[in-house]
């Protein structure tokens, strides 16, 4: 990561950016179809190293999100459609001096279709002002598996995120009926970050999203998160399961992440884990 | 409309109310064996910063759109609020705890010859069907929901930490402060507004799911 970035010059003016990708399923394949793209969000040509799962990259702008700047991403997994998404880099979030990014992401998966939704993490620059909103809709008989991963500030740099307001929304619906509405809100002068109910200090958030799961799946989970030396919990909603991380680096966050979708793959997925090669560039 | 009667309140938010509130920690019963609270100031700290964050913010914007949906009769907007206030309950400890207490404060309800809602709805729902019924305005309903909650959490805290009986009335002494503030975050509240997680809390609740020991159920 650039240290020069956060005082980069950036126009004031936010431009708006949106991707809509849909993934439909052929005999042996599923096929990206691109059905929306204005601005810099792209996609980049998708590749199968296991063959019939459509692995594809989201590029988002060059250069990270400034002040004011509104993207919206559409991923549709058609009827037993079957994609793995990631980006090639970290979502960076640059000082704002004053207008708020917004980014609305918003995922669909079809009956007996399948989304792994493995975005790198988002850092969110000292001063920064980012507000997410994703959106999850699950047909019945969709799997899902997913994370999102935050970090206030750049550790390494000297940006301890003094500054700054983040509004973080996520909710996860089956059959349109939200199961779940996450909001991890903050902004200057609130006490959450240091508290011992909020992040606790930690510069690193994450949750990490199962569905369906069931008993035996939360205790897998629970299994790899007591070998872990950040604080995470897991628990089951119904047919959902959310894991809970906090850590004092992004790394061992990450880490645990990773080991996590490792690990539920083949009991949530009936397969097993094929790294994007994109995570060790 | 009856006569307006404050001991109707009283009624609904008394520790003697058979609803089993007194068995729930929130998280709090893990948060003080992790040594997250280990005294009456961390107490007031981990209570009042909640009744900002969390309480103002889904319970008491929920219960008074409850209310008037209730009010109104309209079972539809009622069943909504009550997907919506289940939905942002963070563990399934949490869940459990809302669906119990809502079924037993429904049932209560029922045995008091009250009208109640054809499905079994969460502790907040239930909350605001049993006070639209006693006649209890939304107003009341919200500073009382949030008093039964702090007098609980502090009743928890001293059990857990544990505190003196006049230590506990210190807590509840500066609590009681932070109600109306509270109350108006929460009238402030836009739909758009509601909600907000807690990810430490999340963690000890989460964590409390497996704990050995335990006296709370939550």
């Amino acid at each position: 990561m650039k240290s020069t970035a956060s005082t980069a010059y950036v126009p004031v003016d936010g431009w708006s950016a949106k991707l809509s990708l849909s993934f439909e399923r052929a005999l042996a394949r599923t096929n990206l179809r691109v059905k929306e793209r204005v601005g810099p969000l792209s996609v980049q040509r998708p590749f199968y190293p296991e063959e019939d799962v459509c692995h594809a990259y989201v590029l988002h702008p060059p250069g990270g999100v400034v002040g004011g700047d509104q993207l919206e991403l559409n991923i549709q997994v058609r009827e037993n459609g079957s994609a793995l998404i990631t980006t090639p880099a970290a979502n960076k979030i640059y000082r704002s001096n004053g207008p708020e990014s917004q980014i609305k992401q918003q995922l669909s998966v079809e009956s007996g279709g399948t989304l792994e939704w493995l975005p790198q993490e988002t850092i969110l620059f000292g001063g920064s002002s980012l507000s997410t909103c994703t959106r999850v809709n699950l047909n019945p008989s969709a799997r899902f598996s997913g994370w999102d991963m935050v970090v206030l500030g750049r550790p390494f740099s000297g940006d301890t995120y003094e500054r700054g307001a983040f509004d973080q929304k996520m909710t996860i619906a089956v059959a349109d009926k939200p199961i779940l509405n996450e909001r991890h809100r903050w902004r200057s002068e609130e006490p959450m970050l240091g508290a011992a109910w909020g992040c606790r200090g930690n510069c690193a958030l994450a949750s990490v999203y199962a569905y369906p799961a069931d008993p035996d799946l939360l205790k897998r989970v629970q299994r790899i998160i007591a070998s872990s030396p950040v604080d995470a919990g897991a628990t089951l909603l119904g047919e959902l399961l959310v894991v809970r991380i906090l850590g004092s680096a992004p790394q061992i966050v990450r880490a645990l992440a990773e080991k996590l979708w490792t690990g539920m793959r083949p009991l949530q997925m009936g397969r097993a884990a094929s790294r994007p090669r994109i995570w060790s560039t | 409309m009856p006569p307006h009667n404050p001991a109707k309140l009283w009624q609904l938010i008394s520790p003697m109310l058979p609803i089993g509130a007194y068995q729930y920690s929130q998280g709090l019963e893990h948060a003080v064996q992790c040594g997250w609270i280990g005294d009456r100031t961390d107490a007031l700290k981990w209570i009042s910063e909640l009744l900002h964050h969390t309480i103002a913010h889904i319970d008491l914007p929920i219960i008074h759109r409850a209310h008037r949906a209730w009010s109104s009769k309209d079972t539809a907007d009622l069943g909504y609020w009550d997907d919506v206030c289940r939905s942002h309950r963070e563990t399934r400890e949490l869940r459990d705890e809302e669906d119990a207490m809502g079924i037993t404060l429904m049932r209560l309800a029922a045995e008091l010859d009250q009208p109640i809602p054809k499905w079994r709805p969460g502790y907040v729902v239930a909350f605001s069907v049993f006070a639209v019924n006693a006649g209890i305005t939304g107003l009341d309903a919200l500073s009382g929901y949030a008093w039964a909650w702090c007098e609980n959490q502090v009743l928890g805290a001293t059990k857990l930490i544990p505190l003196g009986h006049t230590e506990g009335q210190l807590v509840l002494r500066d609590l009681i402060e932070h109600i109306p503030m509270a109350v108006d975050e929460a009238l402030e509240c836009s739909d758009e507004d509601i909600g907000n997680s807690a990810p430490g809390l999340a963690l000890a609740s989460m964590w409390h799911e497996t704990q050995y020991s335990r006296i709370f159920r939550s």
